[in-house]
């Protein structure tokens, strides 16, 4: 075989996606490297399209399903003056569609979208639902919901105030004489203007309000629970539950639930921790929380139908491990439309910041049903509040071969092995990790994380 | 004293015209939708991403002021719509780095200014195929199998339809050179 049929070869499987782990690292880095194997990777992915479209063509005369406007896909490249009235009728007709989901005759733009990372739904205010939105489209009100835990999105209003979703988030923004945003889940953080007297920005949580007349915050809202940080001026604050109200000032935290109706009081922010272990149960955020002693009996139940033990030595074991503790256990993964997906949020357990550094690694005990890609990401915000990025590292298993949901599987990153995907240099040191997620590359497959600690390894906790 | 600062400039320059983006995309049709199955590995929704750029260059509210400009908003734009499909189909792992992406997109545009009519010859030496080797292309890329299906699907083992591929690939390469160069001669 030539070179260059072994260089084809090889790309092909690399296309194929038959290339995995080293291999196809190995393959990415000649690639780089080697101007002469780009232009054939190019070429092959041009025949490929090309090949393709061919096909459409044939498909599409087989079943005369385009004649009625004399110009079909594969034929663009041949028919400029079909494409250009074609194209320019359906921009036309594009024009038309997005002025009637995005801004209606009786609607003034309301705000514009500045940034939008992955996945997500939008629903204007006639209950149309797009994800076909972009950066610099101006928007009447919605609803912005994120799909991946990954994703998010800034809006900035005509003052330049602006909020920023992130994760697994929905929001509805509204606003005719003052901005009235419906937080009903997940994670906003602000920076507001000065707003008109008498109109101060409202956002509403299932559980509270907050009165915001202009400063920096960052809002939480879990099932039936609403966590408020001020980072710079006030926000006021009130417990849906028994009215009660208080006015946060800057650097202070307060909680407020559907259930406590005590004390409703704003704590000064602690000084923050480089090591941690996280409280599964108390963390979790998206996923299902199991005791070991619930795993115990399944295996217990699956030895006896199976004859390896007698139901009275399995009870007995049984009753043994009752006496333990029970607070030992693991999350298993939810299906998600990003996949089999864990959110955990150690603010749920802490009350102190996580703070990265260069030095931070984080450790995943893991079990996983099959061998499939996990992506394992974080949130990121500033020391100062306000979110910073999103933080994700592929870690491929499919050459596991011990990956049978029984074994542990232990992942050791160090936090320089997180990346943006929009800037490889960017470095989440000095940032706070606000929740981090686990995703399975396959819906099918299911990950069950046993533990989850970050440690300091330059001792500086 | 002006109203303006210092750090405050204005620079206006003529946006490229409607119809001007639209002829500038419909000649890199096939490398920007290249550029998007190079991330998601499937024909038609690489056709999808390309007809989406095409209709947001359509009816953007930002002004493009150059060839290039366009050029380089299409592959982003594309390659964001292409990373958004994986997300959402999920094998993200065999999907190559930014980096890689972005060097090869550099490459498309300075392609751009190529005028050889590559794509038509490509095309004719395409329907010109034996019905086998059209075949697998169509079971390949126009029905989307990975090779281990188009495997199983012609009772072939899989090596020898990568070196089926590979030799048809190649074949494709020397068609297109030829007839290219054969044109050459013939207008000199």
């Amino acid at each position: 075989m030539s070179q260059e049929n072994r260089t084809s070869d090889l790309l092909i499987r690399y296309l194929d996606g038959a290339l995995i782990g080293e291999e196809h690292e190995r393959v990415e880095a000649w690639l780089r490297k080697d101007a002469e194997a780009r232009l054939l990777l190019r070429t092959l992915a041009e025949q490929a399209v090309v090949a393709a479209d061919v096909e459409r063509v044939k498909t599409d005369a087989k079943v005369q399903v385009s004649s009625a406007i004399g110009v079909n896909q594969g034929l663009w490249a041949h028919n400029w003056h079909w494409v250009l009235a074609t194209v320019a009728a359906v921009g036309l007709f594009a024009i038309v569609i997005r002025q009637a989901v995005f801004v209606s005759d009786t609607e003034r733009p309301l705000m514009t979208v500045v940034a939008l990372n992955g996945p997500f739904e939008w629903t204007g205010d006639a209950g149309r639902v797009s994800s076909e939105i972009m950066v610099g489209d101006r928007l009447p009100g919605g609803t912005m919901q994120m799909l991946a835990p990954d994703a998010w999105a800034e809006f900035e209003f005509p003052d330049r105030s602006s909020v920023t979703l992130t994760g697994l988030s929905a929001v509805t923004i509204s606003g005719d004489q003052q901005k009235e945003i419906h937080l009903r889940h997940g994670r906003l953080s602000a920076d507001v203007q000065p707003q008109r007297v008498g109109h101060p920005m409202l956002v509403k949580t299932p559980s509270a309000v907050l009165q915001v007349l202009g400063t920096k915050f960052d809002v939480e809202a879990v099932s039936e629970l609403t966590r408020l940080t001020v980072n710079e001026g006030r926000v006021r604050i009130k417990r849906l539950v028994d009215g009660k109200e208080v006015d946060v000032p800057a650097l202070q935290t307060v909680t407020a639930t559907l259930e406590e109706q005590n004390v409703l009081a704003p704590s000064k922010q602690k000084a923050p921790i480089t090591e941690w272990r996280s409280d599964l149960r108390a963390d979790v955020v998206k996923g299902k929380w199991f005791s070991s002693l619930w795993r115990l009996g399944l295996i217990l139940k699956k030895s006896v139908r199976s004859g390896e033990m007698t139901e009275e030595a399995a009870q007995e074991a049984f009753k043994d491990a009752v006496s333990l503790s029970d607070a030992t256990g693991g999350v298993w993964s939810l299906p998600s439309p990003s996949g089999s997906l864990v959110v955990l949020s150690p603010v749920n357990s802490l009350q102190q910041p996580l703070r990265l550094n260069a030095n931070t690694r984080m450790r995943v005990r893991c079990r996983v049903t099959a061998a499939t890609s996990l992506r394992i990401g974080f949130s990121a915000y500033h020391a100062n509040g306000g979110f910073a990025d999103k933080y994700t590292a592929v870690i491929p298993m499919e050459q596991e071969t011990d990956v049978s949901g029984d074994a542990d599987v232990v992942i050791d990153l160090p936090i320089s092995r997180f990346r943006v995907e929009r800037d490889a240099t960017k470095t989440a040191a000095g940032n706070d990790l606000m929740d981090w997620w686990c995703v399975t590359d396959e819906s099918s497959v299911k990950v069950e994380i046993i533990q989850l600690e970050m440690t300091d390894s330059g001792g500086s906790n | 004293m002006s109203g303006f600062s210092a750090s405050r400039r204005f620079i206006y320059m003529t946006p490229v015209s409607n119809e001007e983006i639209l002829r500038i995309l419909m000649k890199s049709r096939d490398r920007i939708a290249a550029a998007a199955w190079v991330v998601v590995r499937d024909a038609h929704a690489a056709e999808d991403i390309f007809q989406n750029v095409v209709i947001k260059g359509m009816t953007k509210e930002i002004s493009l002021d150059s060839d290039g400009a366009v050029l380089s908003w299409a592959y982003i734009t594309a390659r964001r719509a292409a990373i958004d499909w994986v997300r959402r189909h999920r094998n993200e792992s065999s999907a190559p780095s930014i980096e890689l992406i972005q060097q090869l997109e550099a490459e498309w545009i300075e392609d751009h200014a190529r005028e050889d009519h590559r794509t038509e010859v490509l095309r004719d030496c395409l329907r010109e195929l034996p019905p086998k080797s059209s075949e697998l292309l169509r079971l390949r890329y126009f029905d989307g199998l990975a090779c281990g299906q188009v495997s199983e699907r012609l009772g072939t083992g899989l090596d020898a339809i990568y070196q089926r591929l590979s030799r048809l690939h190649k074949a494709l390469r020397d068609c297109v050179e030829s007839r290219l160069a054969g044109a050459k001669a013939v207008d000199a």
